[in-house]
């Protein structure tokens, strides 16, 4: 693996006697697109969280390569309380006014007009566009999407999620891709994670989702364990 | 009317007025917009407890009540971090307490020769000349410091999640916000009084979203509205003889009412065309 843009270290977080992340390690190179898959309650959120600053460690160690910056985009992200907002102020948020707005927005399939709109008139799709314009506008070296896509049409999906790997091959930026569509994720990725509590390897996503993991095996973790859905009674 | 402009305690009330009236509401704009318009009546009511202090000690109230302001925010923002509590239900606690407290400092102090009445409902055509200059100070710090940080207040107000991921220093923007909110709130308390102080926050900031499609043109909208409210109140009070306070309130409200009137008209009109 070259070139690593982050080293997740046996990283482990409880809640009160609660498992949410055990033993996680990986490295994410530059310029690769990861997707991160697994059930509800895996821990996805709580390690992208850990992973941003905003939840601490249990246990264990991470690190990004000197001078990385890191964008994000949130999971179920409205911004309906902010209805004044114009586009252009959301992407204020994250850069300073130095910044071609208009050249971020066309990074994303928006022209210039969006600017002065108000960013509450917006479709469902074109919001999560502002949102990915809005992470990328201080031109990130990795970027982090935490299922984005939830509420969003099926065809607008499928732009956003072609959109995106365009971004990765033609700008360089790193991707780490939390989500539950898995077919979706897996023929866009270099290659897909699978968490439930612990990483797996080994899997395939599809049988990995369906519960299917006793080919799997545990990454830093000593126990295979059964199917995910009685994974916390298992252990 | 010339004669009206020309009495000193006229001016000091304009002066101050308008200054409370333009930072108010261009904070106000954050507050609403991040729903927490009760933020302003929490730290208003708190403020209160300081004031009864002040009144107490025999010792200027605003600054009193600036310092117990300001230590509300910080507590507030500290009960409310990382915890499942709503701010809204901590807010109470804090609401109700200061209230309670400024009951008992003024019940302990009230042969003392500070009027308590003053703050609760108001007096801004009582104002001193050391008042109107210190009112008008950290009104214009208070947008400097907005409009120094713009961007980083919104993301912070707005998006607080976000901003954590993309500032190690957000944290100290959030409660430079709360600071900032309560720094104008005890100055606000003798211009417009501790139980009306939310008016001058949250009313021009709804009159501006009538019409406004961005913030800053909100912010813009806001700031008229409420100068319009400061003036309409201090004019009804010297030549209706009415209490400031109220003609600043009631300006305030009758202005929501046409420009919500007015923008509805507004709107059918372009949906029918």
């Amino acid at each position: 693996m070259s070139d690593p843009i982050l080293r997740v270290e046996h990283v482990s977080k409880n809640y009160g006697d609660v498992v949410a992340l055990k033993d996680v390690s990986f490295v994410l190179s530059r310029g690769e697109y990861v997707g991160l898959i697994g059930p509800n309650g895996a821990g996805k959120s709580t390690l992208l969280k850990i992973l941003l600053g905003i939840e601490s460690v249990t246990s264990g160690v991470f690190s990004y390569a000197s001078g990385v910056s890191v964008g994000y985009v949130p999971q179920h992200y409205d911004l309906s309380a902010a209805s004044v907002l114009s586009v252009r102020e959301v992407l204020h948020m994250s850069c300073g006014s130095g910044v071609d707005l208009s050249h971020i927005l066309s990074h994303v399939g928006l022209s210039e007009s969006f600017l002065s709109l108000n960013y509450h008139s917006l479709s469902g799709g074109q919001k999560q566009r502002v949102l990915i314009a809005r992470a990328l506008a201080h031109s990130p070296d990795l970027l982090f999407f935490d299922e984005p896509l939830s509420g969003v049409d099926y065809q607008t999906k499928l732009q956003i999620y072609d959109l995106l790997r365009d971004i990765n091959l033609s700008h360089g930026h790193t991707i780490l891709f939390v989500s539950h569509e898995i077919e979706k994720i897996v023929s866009r990725s270099d290659r897909v994670l699978c968490l439930n509590e612990s990483l797996y390897e080994g899997c395939h996503p599809l049988s990995f989702a369906r519960g299917h993991k006793d080919t799997c095996t545990s990454v830093g973790s000593v126990s295979i364990v059964g199917p995910a859905i009685h994974h916390h009674e298992h252990v | 009317m010339f004669d009206f402009f020309s009495l000193q305690f006229v001016q000091y009330s304009l002066i101050a007025g308008l200054a409370i009236a333009i930072a108010g509401a261009v904070l106000g704009n954050f507050i609403v917009a991040a729903r927490q318009s009760f933020i302003s009546e929490v730290l208003a009511h708190t403020a209160l407890s300081g004031v009864g202090l002040g009144v107490l000690l025999n010792f200027f109230p605003t600054f009193v009540a600036g310092i117990v302001s300001v230590f509300v925010a910080g507590l507030l923002w500290f009960l409310v971090r990382g915890s499942s509590r709503t701010p809204e239900s901590v807010g109470m606690v804090l609401l109700t307490g200061g209230l309670a407290l400024a009951l008992l400092f003024a019940h302990i102090a009230r042969d003392n020769s500070i009027s308590f009445d003053s703050f609760l409902f108001g007096s801004v055509l009582t104002l001193s000349f050391l008042e109107v200059v210190l009112t008008v100070l950290v009104s214009v710090c208070v947008l400097l410091v907005l409009f120094c940080f713009w961007s980083r207040f919104l993301l912070v107000v707005f998006d607080p999640v976000y901003a954590r991921t993309r500032f190690s220093s957000s944290v100290f923007f959030e409660f430079l916000f709360l600071f900032l909110v309560s720094l104008v709130v005890s100055f606000s308390l003798k211009v417009i009084g501790g139980l009306l102080i939310g008016a001058l926050f949250v009313i021009p900031t709804l009159c501006a979203q009538n019409f406004a499609r961005s913030f800053r043109a909100s912010v813009v909208w806001s700031v008229l509205f409420a100068v319009s409210g400061v003036f309409l109140g201090v004019l009804s009070s010297y030549f209706l003889d009415v209490p400031a306070s109220s003609g600043i309130v009631l300006s305030l409200i009758l202005m929501f009412v046409f420009s919500s009137v007015f923008s509805f008209f507004l709107r059918s009109n372009k949906s029918l065309s």
